[in-house]
C-alpha cells in the first residue's frame, strides 16, 4: 500500500490503482468527459488534469489513467490545473458550443466565451473515441473507426457509408458522453443519422413491442451458437415469465 | 471490377500475417496506384482485420490514397527553405501546365499533382519530386521541361 494525499485528505492506496479511483473513494470530485467504467480508460480529453507530486516533483497527469506506483501527492484544484482545465474547455467550447455537457461543464469553471473560432460548430463530436473503442472491445463487431488525424480526425464508419458489420445495439450513443451519435426509432425502423446506416426492429414475440434489431438477432445468435429465448421476447416479458 | 489477383498475390508474399498491414498496403498501393475499395474488403477477409481498422490506418497515412491517383506522382515542396527560393512560382506554372489543382489528376491520368512541407533537401531548393526521384535548383522553366519528360510515358 501506497501513502496518498489527495487534496490534504490523508488514505492509502493499493498498487496499481488510478488516481480517479482514489478520488471516487475519497469523494473528491474530478471532471471527466471520455472516461467509462467499462472499457479501458484513454486520457483522450483531458479534462481530468490533475496536479501530482512524486519526490518532489510536481507535474500534470490525466487521473484517468494514471496508476499510483508510490507514495503520491495529488491536487486536483491547484491554480495550474484550473487553468488548463480552463483552457480544455475553451477549446471544447469552440468546437461543439451546442453540447449541453460542455456548456455546463464550461459554466461550472467560468468559461464564456471561447477565443478560439471553428467552421464547423453544428457537431456535439468531441472525438474522444469512446464510441469506436465500445465497439470494438465490448459489442465487439468493429464497425467504426477514427479517421483521418489531427483536426480532421473524427469517429465514421469505414468510407463513411451505411457499415456491413454494425448490428445497431446502440451501445454508441448511449455511451457518447457529449450526445454527438444519436438514433432514432421510427416506423419500425432504427436509423443512426451519424453512421448512416438503417436498421429494421423486430417485434417481442409475446407484447408486440419493437425490442431489437434484425442484426443484432443474428449475430447474437452466432455468438451464443444457439437459439435463445432472449432473442424472441423482450427483457420485459422475460421478466414476466420468470415469475 | 477490379482484379483481385494481384492483391492475393501481395497478401500471400506477406504470409497473410495481420501484423504486416501497412506494408501489405503499401505493396497493394504499388499494384493499383491507389487503393480501391474492393481491395481493402479483400485484405480484411483475408487477414481477418476488421474494416474499419484498416480504414484508421489508411486514413491516417497520407501516403495512402482512396482516389484513384496519375502514372506519375508530382510533389511540389512548399517548405520554407523551398518557398524563399521561388516554390510557389512553381506551383503556379505547373498548375497552369497541367490544368489541375493540388491534390488532383490529370485529365488523362498521367500526373497527380501535390504539394508537401519538406522534402528535406533544403541545400537544392525549390525541389519537385517526381515519383520517388528528386528534382532540385529548379525554375518555373526547368519544371515545366522536367514534367515533358514524363508525358509520354
Amino acid at each position: 500500500m501506497f501513502k496518498v494525499k489527495i487534496d490534504g485528505i490523508e488514505t492509502e492506496a493499493a498498487p496499481e490503482t488510478t488516481i480517479l479511483e482514489v478520488a471516487n473513494r475519497e469523494l473528491v470530485e474530478i471532471p471527466t468527459l471520455c472516461f467509462n467504467d467499462n472499457v479501458e480508460p484513454r486520457g483522450a480529453c483531458r479534462i481530468c488534469t490533475v496536479e501530482v507530486e512524486i519526490w518532489g516533483r510536481k507535474r500534470l497527469v490525466t487521473a484517468c489513467n494514471y496508476p499510483i506506483r508510490g507514495d503520491i501527492v495529488i491536487d486536483t484544484k491547484s491554480e495550474k490545473v484550473m487553468k488548463l482545465r480552463r483552457l480544455i474547455l475553451e477549446v471544447l467550447l469552440a468546437r461543439t458550443p451546442k453540447s449541453e455537457r460542455i456548456q455546463e461543464l464550461a459554466k461550472k469553471y467560468g468559461v464564456s466565451q471561447p477565443r478560439f473560432t471553428v467552421e464547423k460548430t453544428d457537431d456535439k463530436c468531441i472525438v474522444c473515441g469512446l464510441c469506436v473503442q465500445v465497439c470494438r472491445d465490448i459489442v465487439g463487431v468493429s464497425a467504426l473507426s477514427l479517421s483521418e488525424r489531427g483536426i480532421l480526425r473524427k469517429p465514421e464508419t469505414p468510407f463513411d457509408e451505411a457499415s456491413s458489420t454494425c448490428i445497431g445495439c446502440g451501445s454508441c450513443v448511449y455511451i457518447c458522453p457529449t450526445d454527438a451519435v444519436t438514433m432514432i426509432d421510427k416506423d419500425g425502423k432504427r436509423f443512426f443519422p451519424r453512421w448512416k446506416t438503417e436498421f429494421k426492429l423486430v417485434k417481442c414475440e409475446s407484447c408486440d413491442n419493437l425490442f431489437m434489431t434484425d442484426a443484432q438477432i443474428k449475430y447474437l445468435k452466432k455468438v451464443m451458437g444457439k437459439d435463445d429465448p432472449c432473442l424472441h421476447y423482450c427483457p420485459n416479458c422475460l421478466a414476466l415469465f420468470k415469475k | 471490377m477490379t482484379d483481385l489477383t494481384a492483391v492475393d498475390k501481395v497478401l500471400q508474399t506477406h504470409n497473410h500475417d495481420k501484423s504486416m498491414l501497412v506494408a501489405i498496403l503499401q505493396d497493394a498501393q504499388e499494384q493499383y496506384r491507389y487503393l480501391p475499395k474492393e481491395v481493402l474488403t479483400q485484405i480484411s477477409i483475408k487477414l481477418e482485420v476488421p474494416m474499419s481498422e484498416i480504414y484508421q490506418v489508411v486514413t491516417f497515412y497520407k501516403a495512402f490514397s482512396l482516389k484513384p491517383r496519375g502514372k506519375h506522382i508530382c510533389s511540389i515542396c512548399m517548405g520554407t527553405a523551398c518557398h524563399v527560393r521561388g516554390a510557389p512560382l512553381i506551383l503556379e506554372t505547373v498548375k497552369k501546365h497541367l490544368d489541375v489543382e493540388p491534390g488532383q489528376n490529370t485529365k488523362n491520368m498521367q500526373f497527380t499533382l501535390n504539394t508537401v512541407n519538406c522534402v528535406g533537401a533544403c541545400a537544392v531548393g525549390p525541389v519537385v519530386q517526381v515519383d520517388n526521384t528528386l528534382y532540385g535548383n529548379l525554375t518555373s522553366m526547368k519544371s515545366i521541361q522536367l514534367l515533358k519528360k514524363f508525358e509520354k510515358d
